[in-house]
């Protein structure tokens, strides 16, 4: 995606010597103050500010709105504190740095990407980027008022596309939408993507503060640091697995939370987006060479660009082929939101608050109780290559039997540790593998079946362990139980069956000649195929369900015949977390945000953000969001190449252990397909967590339900954690011991504190 | 290309699975590896990770830093980084604090400044002296701290008579003798020493060209080509070095830029003072060249001398082996996270921590060993340290730490040996796959075997050599004739196969006199071949076997014995009928069949003695193995001799052509699957084309 909006950007620098001999940008030159408030009659109010006068247009108890009607462009006002928020910077005119296309994208509040229609289907599409600055468009943009806002609709005659976006005002947030289904692109070209005030509140070279990225578990990165990477973009809820099979290697954290934040040293402005969440991406900038503003704002894909390689003569010479997708006919609607926030410090924390408040006001997100646990993964079994007297056949290993799993679980109660929560992969159907798609819930009989499926539910009933068969159906590999790849696999633009591919380490490309190939499920099928699941997985009276891959995996299916986008997979997704929901808890594994209301609990939560060059700092805003609401745990600890580091951040964290593993001894996997699962065997980790458990444990179960109130940085290598029942959490991660107020804290150890 | 399609069609068709993945709690943006033991790459956890960013956030220089382009560090607390653009040199004490920047360079008695823009190496002395290597003014130049420039060296004319190529400086060390290296990226001749006046003393340590097969051929065929054709052939030269670096004892560490197989054993090497290459291991970097060879642009040796680090242009990767040349951790990566890079074009290492100056995002990434590279770290030192003990529980601990590495195998099987322990020694070296070392571990613990059960040694070698002259007695008595009939006990039959071991000539003469050839004993021998190869397969000591269990394929065994065999008496009995061969198809069959004996009965006293044999003495297998196929292909021979009619010359002839016909008959069957292939692709193509217009 990054290298996306580097071609972007290249793009645009060649656009300013093309496509648009653009008129000079001039400013309305004012000697003005920064805020002159006339009035002129009783009801309407006129803001004169540096780039112009706005005129009121509404108000609520906590914000105003003012527009200039010939431009469409916008000043929301913080009431409480007077605070003015401008859809394109003010002071542009003193701005040294940006020219050219910038300075025009700088002055606009939407920039259009667009392709022209016939070149569609050639072998190459090339992607312009318009932007609609008030005063190059001005013919162009229609402007008319509305009850609790504005309506402006862009017109982009040269590409014969127009835009409508409403700016409204709503009872405790300002909103922008873009009219999705009454844009016009009858004529010349298609409109690929769309960037929503992507200047909205930037923060000039003088100002202090930070973007905030939700990145992972989220990360910062400072106004004006003016060096390295100074620009980003990110899809939300990740990349598309099916957009990306045939691309190199990506290692990276995803955007779980579509939440973007503008943070000044008193003030910040945070967006979340509303509609169209699953085509979106958050973009963001800080000052560089050629532009002097901090932004950060999101940018919606009404068109996805594929590319497909056709065939190769040499290294250089790629014969490939481009198709621009379908519009998602469901998605009527892109919409932002826009929260003003004002305290005299103001912090990510800050924005934390704001989206929680959000996410339990709109989205019913629900406080949970339940104690903390240790959480514990088995894996059943996996198939492997077999010989029967020198001839070589596929057969079934087994990693942990349900005996194992009970024996394993009952050492680790016997040594106290009792509060566990047990979730199982690869326990039934082909394990691991996942080669049909599964129609019935029946534990594997090279585990023990049924019988010892029995009595490992009847151990942990006894000590109140919940257990969590994971059920994982969106991956298959082979045709049966009424699923063929031809019919139900999820498809590329191009009508092909896209498998996922493993990679290579080394190279990081993906193993086309020698690997296995799955498929996935396109979301139509993934609905019945769960809902047919769910009535024999009822029958096993397991009251708790692993979802794993719900949470956090995400494909479209673009198949032009068929096209099953973005809104209607998470739709789907909703609906099967529902229908599981109904009878059972659901464990989700990194969770994005729309299947938060119906997450127990979720396992392996980020704590790192994908260490973007554009970061200058992580920050845990994941969990400062959800803490307290919904149990979360770190990733595995089980064979981790720096366990003390990925404890410390588990604490720093405030969230549950979390190890994987298995019974078998891990050398049985040297020649099989999931050497990743490497020391992760039972006996590996068992001490270590028992460690874990006892000098963690106390702390946890002091902090569980709480939220996070609080979260410092004091010096890179000591932070502090607050909660809201006044604990402290003290996470010291340097070589030496430290002391904060009197407290002191060991060197690469924690402390904690009520008070 | 089509073939790679129906390869991916039919690997589509035949292989089914998942892709699983498992992340661990500690992000690192670059995926960390090594190789097994049979050369593929496997994960392993990361031995590295990025601690630190130092970039001009940290620095706060009042001009930031501009494409760096060496960094050096001094052992005490300063390092220094040779600003390329800037022209200066930036000193920062241990802890990344600014400590100085030295620029305006001057020649002594001379206010003007000398700009050294575009210098890609230097070094400092002990006393603080910089040698800077201005590549873009084609010198060298060594400068007090003052800023006088001592002595400026330029291009060496005498010793460049053979070239016009300019001095293009890009590398300088220096030894503690005052000696000066110099590399010019612009002259292949090795490192040049100067000394310490600045006068040429020698050309060092020069890349040589081996002389494969191809450079020989090569050699000759351009003395009969034409100037055009010749511009057409590869050229043989010796590589540029690129960078180099001079370890505590006084060895030089070099690296080529060049990733050209010829030279692939020399792309990295550790120069002794005879210019000689003492460096073990051949192979460096990713096994994967045909994506992407590994391309080093820099190397630095450890503190403590132990270990060197690899700077991969190519990948953006840095590779920390072993003085051994056994692969430590591999890490970094091309990109924008931190951990990874734009542009890696310097390394340099403080105690264990390694710095990569990033030329594209200027910037400094500290890598710090983690939890587990540490510790493979600390296990190698150990282990080299003779300290075998500690090492072992070390090894044992990185065992646990990362289950698919063969690393471990290798540490402890060591240890084990130098304790003693050789059997212990034996199963970890033959779980890791390490053969030579098992073998000598197996060498010593067959000396304690023999000399603990002498008597019981003896007595079974004994029984051994009795037991094969018995058979052999056996076969000699059986196949006397008795008095009372002109045949012998063997000629029938049953006994056949085993009477011509000894007469094949009289033996395969009955063919066409009696009936003494059976059909359904040839197919068992052939079954027998097929049964003994497989048995091979598996069952061959593990000093001559690298055989691997999941590799077996059935198919191919009975490609290589059943199909052939079936091939080459077709083609026989096709160039029987054109050369008046006598013998009829069952009689060829029949020969063929029972040629095979011999082979069949040593193969089992191959197997049994590859499995009590030391590598040093394959020399008994191999004349084991050349027994078997002389008697072999005499029988073979004198059967078809015999059953034909032929003469010795037209034997000879015949084998040929038979020869010739398995070729083209493979050839045929060659070409009939990749025309099958080639269709499928192209409807294949064609269909996708259609499919997306």
């Amino acid at each position: 995606m990054r290298k996306l909006f580097v071609n972007l950007l290249a793009l645009l620098l060649l656009l300013t010597l093309t496509a648009c001999s653009a008129t000079p940008y001039s400013y309305k030159r004012k000697e003005a103050a920064q805020r002159e408030v006339l009035s002129l009659s009783s009801t309407e109010k006129v803001l004169e500010t540096k780039s112009g006068s706005y005129k009121e247009i509404c108000r609520t108890d906590s914000q105003a709105l003012y527009a200039d009607m010939s431009t469409g462009f916008f000043v929301l006002e913080d009431l409480s504190t007077g605070r003015l928020w401008f859809s394109v910077p003010d002071d542009l005119e003193e701005d040294e740095i940006s020219r050219g296309i910038l300075m025009q994208e700088l002055s606009s509040q939407i920039v259009v990407g667009y392709i022209f229609r016939e070149d569609e289907n050639i072998s190459t599409v090339s992607r312009y980027i318009g932007s609609s600055s008030g005063s190059q468009y001005s013919d162009g943009i229609t402007t008319e008022q509305l009850n609790n806002g504005i309506r402006v609709t862009y017109d982009f005659p040269d590409y014969e596309f127009t835009i409508p976006v409403e700016y409204v005002l709503e009872a405790d947030h300002f909103e922008a939408r873009v009219l999705l289904d009454e844009i016009k692109e009858d004529g010349l070209c298609y409109v690929t993507e769309i960037s929503l005030l992507p200047n909205f509140g930037a923060a000039n070279w003088d100002a202090n503060g930070y973007v905030f990225i939700p990145e992972g578990s989220g990360a910062i990165s400072y106004f004006n640091k003016g060096l390295g990477t100074t620009t980003y973009e990110g899809r939300i809820y990740g990349s598309d697995l099916i957009d990306n099979a045939e691309q190199e290697k990506e290692i990276n954290k995803e955007i779980r939370m579509p939440v973007f934040s503008l943070v000044y040293e008193d003030a910040a402005i945070v967006g979340i987006v509303e509609n169209g969440v699953e085509s979106s991406s958050i973009i963001a900038q800080t000052r560089n060479e050629e532009c002097g503003y901090n932004f950060v704002g999101s940018r919606c894909y009404l068109r996805h660009l594929f590319n497909k390689k056709l065939f190769q003569t040499d290294a250089n010479n790629v014969h490939s082929f481009s198709r621009a997708s379908k519009r998602d006919s469901l998605l009527k609607e892109y919409s932002v939101r826009y929260y003003t926030l004002s305290s005299p410090q103001i912090s990510y924390v800050d924005v934390a608050k704001a989206y929680q408040n959000y996410l339990t006001k709109e989205k019913s997100l629900k406080k949970q109780d339940t104690t903390p646990v240790m959480n514990i993964n088995y894996y059943g079994f996996i198939d492997c290559k077999r010989f029967f007297a020198g001839i070589p056949y596929t057969g079934k290993m087994s990693l942990t039997s349900f005996t194992e799993a009970q024996k394993f679980t009952e050492y680790l109660l016997e040594r106290q540790v009792d509060s566990l929560a047990i979730s199982y992969s690869g326990w039934a159907g082909d394990g691991l593998t996942n080669d049909k798609v599964q129609d019935k819930a029946t534990p594997a009989g090279k585990l023990g079946g049924k019988k010892a499926f029995n009595n490992l539910l009847k151990v942990l009933k006894e000590h109140n362990i919940t257990f969590s068969p994971d059920v994982e159906l969106l991956r298959f590999s082979s045709n049966g139980n009424g699923y063929s790849i031809r019919k139900n696999a999820a498809r590329s633009v191009f009508s092909d069956q896209m498998p996922l591919y493993r990679y290579n380490v080394a190279t990081g490309l993906p193993i086309v000649e020698n690997g296995r190939l799955s498929y996935l499920l396109k979301s139509s099928s993934a609905h019945t195929a769960y809902l047919d699941y769910l009535k024999s997985f009822l029958k096993l009276e397991t009251k708790s369900v692993m979802l794993s891959s719900l949470g956090c995996d995400w494909y479209t299916s673009w198949d032009a015949k068929a096209v099953e986008a973005g809104l209607q997979t998470i739709d789907t997704y909703c609906e099967i977390l529902k229908a599981y929901a109904k009878d059972n808890s659901i464990v989700l594994y990194d969770s994005n945000a729309y299947a938060l209301p119906y997450a127990s609990r979720i396992i392996g939560a980020p704590v790192n953000s994908g260490s973007n060059d554009f970061f200058s700092q992580d920050v845990p805003f994941y969990e400062i969001v959800l803490h307290g609401y919904i149990p979360m745990s770190s990733g595995s600890l089980s064979n981790d190449a720096n366990p003390e580091l990925a404890f410390l951040q588990t604490v720093e964290a405030g969230l549950e252990l979390y190890f994987d593993g298995f019974y078998e001894d891990a050398s049985v996997l040297m020649e099989t397909d999931y050497k990743e699962l490497y020391s992760k065997t039972c006996d590996l980790w068992a001490d270590k967590a028992i460690e874990y458990y006892n000098e963690y444990m106390p702390l946890l179960k002091q902090i569980s339900g709480s939220e996070i109130i609080g979260h410092e940085r004091i010096n890179p290598t000591l932070v502090q954690v607050i909660y809201d029942n006044g604990m402290n959490v003290l996470v010291n991660y340097g070589e030496k011991a430290a002391n904060v107020s009197g407290h002191k804290v060991d060197a690469k150890g924690f402390i904690y504190w009520k008070g | 290309m089509l073939k790679k399609i129906i390869f991916f069609l039919l690997i589509l068709s035949i292989l089914i699975g998942t892709v699983f993945t498992a992340s661990a709690e500690t992000f690192v943006p670059y995926d960390s590896y090594e190789y097994n033991k049979f050369n593929e790459v496997v994960v392993s956890p990361s031995g590295y990770l990025c601690s630190e960013i130092v970039d001009q956030s940290k620095l706060k220089l009042e001009i930031p830093l501009s494409s760096p382009s060496d960094i050096y560090y001094d052992g005490k607390n300063s390092i220094y980084i040779l600003d390329s653009v800037n022209g200066r040199i930036v000193e920062l004490d241990k802890n990344f604090g600014l400590k100085n920047t030295y620029g305006n360079f001057r020649l002594k008695d001379s206010d003007t400044p000398e700009t050294i823009k575009g210098a890609e190496g230097f070094t400092v002395d002990s006393e603080g002296t910089f040698y800077i290597a201005d590549t873009m003014n084609e010198r060298v130049l060594v400068i007090g701290r003052d800023g006088i420039i001592k002595l400026v060296i330029t291009r060496p004319d005498e010793a460049l008579v053979n070239t016009d190529f300019p001095f293009q400086a890009s590398k300088v060390s220096v030894d503690e003798k005052g000696n000066i290296y110099v590399i010019a990226k612009t002259i292949n001749m090795g490192m040049m020493v100067f000394d310490k006046n600045g006068e040429f003393q020698q050309f060092f340590g020069n890349t040589t060209v081996v002389p494969t097969a191809e450079v020989i051929l090569n050699y000759f065929r351009k003395k009969f080509l034409t100037r055009d054709q010749l511009k057409g052939i590869k050229q043989y030269t010796a590589m540029n070095l690129s960078n180099l670096d001079v370890d505590e004892n006084g060895f030089i560490y070099t690296v080529t830029a060049d990733a050209v197989e010829e030279i692939d054993n020399q792309s990295v090497r550790r120069v002794n003072f005879k210019g000689d290459n003492i460096l073990e291991a051949e192979r460096f970097g990713d096994a994967e060249t045909a994506d992407m060879p590994s391309v080093f642009i820099d190397v630095d040796v450890d503190p403590n001398g132990m270990f060197f680090s690899l700077v991969d242009k190519s990948g953006g990767k840095i590779f920390q082996y072993t003085i051994y040349g056994d692969l430590v951790s591999v890490f970094g990566g091309h990109g924008e996270q931190k951990g990874t890079f734009k542009t890696p074009t310097a390394i340099e290492t403080i105690d264990d921590k390694v710095l990569i100056l990033d030329s594209d995002k200027n910037s400094i990434s500290v890598f710090a060993p983690s939890e587990y590279g540490a510790m493979i770290r600390e296990a190698y030192t150990k282990l080299y340290a003779n300290e075998y003990t500690e090492a072992l529980e070390l090894w044992e601990q990185l065992r646990e730490k990362n289950t698919n590495s063969k690393l471990p195998y290798y540490g402890m099987g060591l240890a084990y040996d130098a304790l003693g322990k050789y059997e212990q020694a034996m199963s970890s070296f033959k779980t890791g796959g390490f053969q030579e070392e098992y073998s000598e571990s197996f060498a010593e613990y067959r000396k304690l075997i023999i000399s603990k059960y002498f008597f019981v040694v003896i007595f079974a070698i004994i029984a051994l050599i009795l037991v094969i002259a018995f058979a052999f007695k056996i076969l000699f008595k059986k196949s006397k004739s008795a008095g009372y009939s002109s045949y012998s006990e063997l000629e029938t039959k049953k006994g056949m196969p085993f009477y011509v071991l000894l007469h094949p000539l009289d033996g395969f003469e009955q063919f066409r006199r009696r009936d003494v050839k059976s059909i359904p004993f040839a197919v068992i021998l052939v079954i027998g071949w097929l049964a003994v190869e497989i048995f091979r397969y598996f069952c061959v000591g593990f000093c001559f076997n690298s055989n691997r269990a999941s590799d077996f394929s059935l198919w191919s065994i009975i490609v290589r014995t059943a199909v052939i065999f079936l091939v080459f008496v077709v083609s026989n009995w096709c160039i029987a009928t054109f050369m008046d061969g006598k013998g009829k198809f069952k009689d060829i069959f029949c020969v063929t069949a029972y040629s095979l004996t011999p082979y069949i009965a040593i193969s089992l006293l191959y197997v049994l003695l590859s499995n009590v044999l030391a590598m040093p003495e394959n020399v008994f297998l191999w004349i084991v193995t050349a027994i078997a196929l002389i008697w072999s292909f005499s029988i073979l021979l004198a059967g078809l001799i015999t059953i034909h009619q032929y003469s010795f010359s037209k034997l000879l002839l015949s084998l040929l052509l038979t020869v010739i016909g398995m070729g083209i008959c493979l050839f045929f069957m060659i070409l009939i699957i990749n025309m099958a292939q080639m269709v499928v692709g192209l409807v294949s193509s064609v269909m996708s084309e259609l499919a997306l217009r």
